[in-house]
């Protein structure tokens, strides 16, 4: 195996433009290196960012824009990130250890897809949108909740590099929760559900966005359970209805954490306990 | 692969080396630099042993390449102490107990130096969340968190009881904290020799099979790889504790997954690994059996050839007439229950150098806890004598009975040494820990009581199926152990225990702390409490009514020389506030409590009446004491520490004059290593008989130049002193030296002591005997919460009372304590290797998980000190009893949080939340 660290994002493309498939990026490594220790992957060049400055910067203007370099830690304690774009700020400290957060990236986690990380669901409920690069297509963005096809499955081409995260800014007046649900706090949740909701004037629910992790084989938007709350009070069974919504619209992976019966259910009392949480 | 030039700046030092861009920064520190307090415990970033700082923050060095580290700063536990002169971190932690083995300390160090950096006055549960992806396996994290906040200023002094001895009985520090804190102490994993190469052993992907054909020459092939084995090249000799059942390399069967099939010796551990995918390998799949029960059953795969159906072993104790007991009953109670595959996880892998020379010796640095038990099984499976098999056995990075007997490493590693004669370095790996070490046995129980209408005990009758795994190794010594202390904590007129040790296609069991009691316990506990409500009593009182009492003679033989299982039960339910909080707890808590007995170690096979321990001590020219003990240091402090109380005490020196030496099979006398909670009382009992060897021989001495009779004399101040009048007193460095030098006779002063435990073999026809020389008691209380939407639990209060008799170093102790309610927690909600058709499914620490700061409420410990006759100053074994009553407690809580009663452990969310269902179900149809 062989290791090129390009210090811009076009010489990246370069690399894997030329290399394709037999060519891994890597981010903070924290996933990757263990997959390549169980022989899982076997990349022939691996590709470190680490000496691109570009991928580093964490820009906020309307909007915000996490370089793909900027590691968890650096999202979970940005004060900017904490005040407006509070999901994410949770999400990206409820992440694993602080061992794995100072190293870990956004844009590494986000490309790894695992489906019970817990950035995705963030970004699906913060509408967030991936931005693509490749020497092939150029530059183009994804939206989140489309961006997760499957388990460590991406709708993102083989020479297409993820180079930041964007997030809009939020809507006026949003609540926002959470929650996860694991066997120990710096496991992978076994469901994750993270839960925006803005509300009228007249206290229905104007608008719902809710992420699911570990509602199946990829990080879900959860529609039938915004559905069942738009344009509706608030009510506890209102909120009980979406957690249902949310359980029938799941299908999770059974493992030793349980059943997929079991996973289904608890994907249910979370949603309704993110949106009590949200809205509490 | 192509190497490439780096220069790393490491505790600002620079290094230039050149590596492979994948290897990691944790490998390149180790075996590059030779900067071994980077420990290497999971290799894939999941219990941060190997934490280091990359510029100030902290990360895992195992999931950091090299190449990403160079032009960063890196900072190591070596680079924290300056000029010898500790970290204040590492002060707190040696200070305040929180290295026990010490494997996991450097990197807990690094993290918790790493958040005082950033958060200087953190509260405890900013403590626990910043170590929570440190794990430890010892502690119960108590002491860590202690000293991480001790180290931020802001920990109360804990205070102990005061002590009736000068030396006895105090808290005072482990000897081996300054080594374990700084990352020097000796393990051998951590262990390099020159011209030394690396064996990695190929597993079997399948659980039975027969290996049609092993075809090694692509692996040959490959420059650096210098052997291929199998098990032809291996010895013949089959080996075991009980049943010769096990060979280095499978002998033309493979019969669990995880099975060592072929081996690579090369010069560095990637090429062998690289040797090993080389190999192919061609098998014939065979039917398995991965069930005991059905492993019994006519026609079922048989494992091995004269084990009928599977049965290794039948364990029996037939004690009282059993159906008089049952017909005398008012009412007779049958459950079942089954308990789970539960794994040591010591941090330190099992790792081995075996290094051959030429004049026929090997000599081995090995992760054991007996270094005699593992030369003796080594000397039968090679043919060689004593004398040519050397086991020194450094610090262990945890042991908790998985490194009590040879494995296969160890045999594969001295004769790859003896092919090639080079020192030889072999080691598991995280998921080889998981699947090819051993477990705790997985168990089936089926217990039986008969009781009287007023909550009197009749009878009692058990049947055990112990799943076995594959091989035999300790199963059928955990079954007698079981049943014999099965029928030691309560008054049991008749008692019969039938156990059955049953190969399966699966990972196979060994020793693990506890030994038969965990899951016997569980099993009679969670049946206690349900005998008590089917009664209408309260679970405590039905206890108080049967509990054994001192001096009792137990149905299956113990002698209770001492028993305070009484008080602990009645201290335990006190401060868990039994009274207020049992049957009207807040909604989704609920109390529970459980008793349980362990052995200070015991006779538990047939063929070896003995139980004992060694210990040498020798005063020496400056009156500075060394003491050698035969057991190894495995993380207690028992070892390194107790001892050597004792040893000070004893002699009228301070702790600070004492040095011990442990476990080196060529230097200590005969004794049985660590394990079975035996090393204060049997080795404390032989360091004291040593000791006033040694005093008798220093009064005679001293009581020539004073011209006092030694009756006349006493040890004190580091002293001999006339008793009568104090200002007569000779140094005890010059009492040495008017011995040893010529104006005396010529004599050393030291002595050796054996103590051999009084206590005997079960009757091999009843299985009924008094097996150990003193037996143990603790009751455990805990307050659970449990979401009754998800079935998860959480512990939010445990109370542990203990009768260890003695305590001889309350700290000390109450680590164990803390150390066992985490395996105990862990036991009771959250472990076990999962086996689908002989497929493990979790060998990995986010799988397989074990409790870590955030899961460990505080752990409130109690003593009920009971001064038995047989220990030294009063002291019983203690380093088991911390977990056999946890798992029940636990689940007997859940049973008073919810109505909903789990018989199978581990209470995972989804078995609690099915239990519940089933509550709710049979309340709607009774409505």
């Amino acid at each position: 195996m062989n290791y090129a660290e390009p210090t811009t994002v076009d010489e990246a493309l370069d690399v894997l433009a030329e290399h394709g498939d037999d060519a891994k990026v890597i981010a903070g490594g924290q996933s990757l290196l263990i997959l390549m220790r169980e022989g899982f992957v076997r990349p022939e060049l691996l590709v470190g960012l680490s000496g691109i400055p570009a991928l580093r910067e964490l820009e906020i203007d309307g909007a915000a824009r996490v370089g793909a370099m900027v590691t968890h830690a650096e999202v979970g304690r940005d004060d900017r990130i904490a005040e407006r774009w509070p999901l994410l700020g949770t999400a990206e400290r409820s992440v694993s250890t602080v061992q794995v957060r100072n190293r870990g990236t956004l844009g590494g986690s986000v490309a790894h897809a695992f489906p019970t990380a817990d950035a995705p669901a963030a970004l699906i409920a913060g509408d967030a949108r991936v931005a693509l690069a490749s020497k092939r297509g150029g530059s183009r963005e994804v939206a989140a909740e489309e961006f997760f096809v499957g388990v460590m499955e991406t709708v993102a081409e083989p020479d297409e590099l993820v180079t930041a995260i964007t997030l809009p800014p939020q809507p006026d007046g949003a609540r926002w929760a959470y929650v996860k649900y694991a066997i120990r706090p710096l496991d992978f949740a076994i469901v994750g559900v993270a839960a925006r909701v803005v509300l009228a004037g007249d206290g229905t629910i104007a608008e719902a966005r809710i992420g699911l992790n570990g509602a199946a084989n990829h990080t879900l938007r959860a529609t039938d359970a915004e559905a069942a709350l738009t344009g509706r009070e608030p009510t506890p069974e209102v909120l009980a209805q979406a957690g249902r919504a949310a359980a029938a619209q799941s299908k999770p992976l059974a493992d030793v954490d349980g059943t997929e019966d079991y996973k289904r259910r608890v994907v249910g009392v979370y949603t309704t306990r993110a949106l009590q949480q949200a809205l509490g | 692969m192509t190497k490439l030039p780096l220069q790393l700046d490491v505790n600002g030092v620079p290094y230039d080396v050149l590596v492979e861009p994948d290897r990691s920064l944790a490998d390149v520190l180790r075996d590059d630099l030779g900067l071994t307090g980077t420990k290497r415990a999971c290799n894939e970033g999941e219990c941060a042993s190997c934490a280091v700082h990359l510029d100030g923050e902290v990360v895992n060095s195992c999931l950091v390449l090299a190449v990403q580290a160079a032009g960063h700063r890196v900072t190591t536990i070596e680079g924290l102490s300056v000029n010898g002169e500790l970290d204040p971190v590492q002060r707190a932690f040696a200070e305040h107990f929180a290295s026990q083995c010490g494997y996991c300390t450097p990197g807990m160090i690094m993290t918790a130096k790493a958040l005082l950096a950033e958060n200087p006055k953190p509260t405890e549960d900013e403590v626990r969340q910043a170590i929570r992806g440190n794990l430890c396996r010892c502690t119960g994290y108590a002491k860590i968190v202690d000293a991480i906040m001790a180290a931020s200023g802001q920990l109360k002094v804990r205070e102990y009881r005061p002590s009736a001895h000068r030396v006895v009985g105090k808290a005072l520090p482990r000897t081996d904290s300054l080594e374990k804190v700084t990352g020097k102490a000796p393990y051998a994993y951590d262990m390099h020799l020159p011209a030394m190469v690396y064996g990695e052993i190929l597993r079997s992907p399948v659980p039975h099979a027969r290996v049609v054909k092993i075809d090694t020459s692509a692996a040959e092939a490959i420059p650096g790889v210098l052997a291929v084995y199998t098990q032809k090249d291996m010895p013949q000799a089959k080996f075991g504790a009980f049943v010769q059942d096990e060979t280095a390399l499978a002998d033309g069967l493979v019969r669990y997954q995880g099975e060592g099939v072929a081996a690579v010796i090369a010069l560095d551990e990637a090429t062998a690994l690289r040797g090993l995918e080389a190999i192919d390998v061609d098998y014939d799949p065979l039917p398995g059996v991965f069930d005991p029960e059905a492993a019994m059953a006519e026609g079922a795969p048989q494992l091995h050839d004269g084990a009928e159906r599977n049965v290794a072993a039948h364990n029996r104790v037939i004690a009282g007439d059993i159906d008089a007991g049952f017909a005398e009953a008012d009412h007779v109670f049958e459950d079942r229950f089954v308990t789970s595959r539960q794994c040591h996880t010591c941090m330190e892998p099992h790792a081995v150098v075996a290094d051959y020379d030429a004049s026929g010796r090997v000599t081995l640095h090995m992760s054991s806890q007996s270094t005699f038990f593992d030369r003796f099984g080594l000397m039968g499976i090679f043919g060689l004598p004593a004398n040519k098999i050397r086991v020194i056995s450094p610090y262990l990075g945890g042991g908790f009975g998985s490194k009590s007997e040879p494995h296969s490493i160890y045999v594969v590693a001295i004769q790859a040494s003896m092919k090639l004669g080079r020192p030889v370095k072999m080691f598991h790996s995280r998921d080889e820990e998981f699947t090819s070490s051993r477990t705790r046995h997985p168990e089936i129980i089926d217990i039986k009581t008969g009781v009287k209408a007023d909550g009197t005990i009749t009878a009692r009758s058990a049947r055990v199926i112990l799943d076995n795994g594959a091989y035999t190794s300790y199963g059928p010594g955990v079954s007698l152990t079981q049943s014999m202390l099965g029928g030691a904590v309560y008054r049991i007129p008749a008692y019969r225990y039938d156990g059955y040790t049953v190969y399966t296609n699966t990972p196979f069991g060994g020793a693990f702390r506890g030994f038969g009691s965990p899951q016997f316990t569980f099993a009679a506990e969670c049946h206690t409490d349900m005998i008590a409500e089917r009664l209408g009593m309260d679970p405590v009182e039905f206890r108080l009514k049967n509990l054994s009492r001192p001096g009792d003679k137990a149905i299956s033989g113990p002698t209770l020389t001492s028993c305070g299982i009484v008080d602990c039960l009645a201290k335990a339910a006190e401060e868990i506030g039994w009274k207020d909080k049992h049957g009207n707890g807040e909604p989704g808590h609920g109390v529970g409590v459980a008793c349980g007995v362990h052995f200070t170690s015991g006779k538990f096979h047939p063929n070896l009446n003995a139980d004992f321990c060694a210990a040498g001590v020798k005063v020496n020219e400056d009156g500075s004491v060394s003491l050698l003990i035969g057991a190894t240091e495995m993380g207690t402090g028992a070892a390194t520490t107790a001892t050597a109380q004792i040893c000070a005490e004893e002699l009228g020196v301070e702790l600070d004059d004492v040095d011990v030496v442990t476990s080196d099979s060529e230097t200590i006398p005969a004794d049985f290593g660590t394990y079975g909670s035996r090393v204060t009382t049997l080795a404390g009992n032989a360091v004291r008989d040593a000791c006033r060897q040694v005093r008798e021989q220093l009064l005679r001495v001293a009581g020539e130049a004073l011209d006092a009779a030694p009756d006349e004399l006493e040890l004190r101040d580091r002293k001999v002193v006339v008793t009568a009048d104090p200002e007569r007193s000779l140094a005890l460095g010059d009492v040495v030296q008017s011995s040893i030098f010529r104006d005396r006779d010529g004599r050393q002063i030291m002595a050796q002591a054996h103590f051999d435990a009084p206590c005997d073999l079960p009757d091999p026809e009843t299985g009924v005997g008094d097996f150990a020389m003193s037996y143990s008691f603790g009751a455990h209380a805990v307050e659970v919460e449990v979401d009754e939407e998800t079935g998860r639990v959480r512990v939010v209060d445990f109370v542990a009372a203990t009768d260890c008799g003695n305590v001889i170093n309350p700290a000390l102790a109450e680590s164990q304590v803390e150390g066992g309610a985490a395996q105990g927690i862990g036991y009771g909600l959250l472990e076990d290797l999962v086996c689908e058709d002989g497929q493990v499914l979790n060998p990995h620490f986010s799988t397989y998980r074990i409790p870590t700061a955030t899961e460990m409420p505080p752990v409130r410990s109690y003593w009920v000190e009971t001064d038995d006759p047989r220990g030294p100053y009063g002291a019983k074994g203690l380093g088991e009893m911390g977990l056999v009553p946890t798992a029940a407690a636990i689940a007997n809580a859940v049973y008073a949080a919810t109505g909903a009663r789990v018989t199978r452990i581990p209470l995972t969310p989804e078995r609690v939340l099915n239990a519940i269902d089933a509550v709710h179900t049979e309340a709607g149809s009774q409505s």
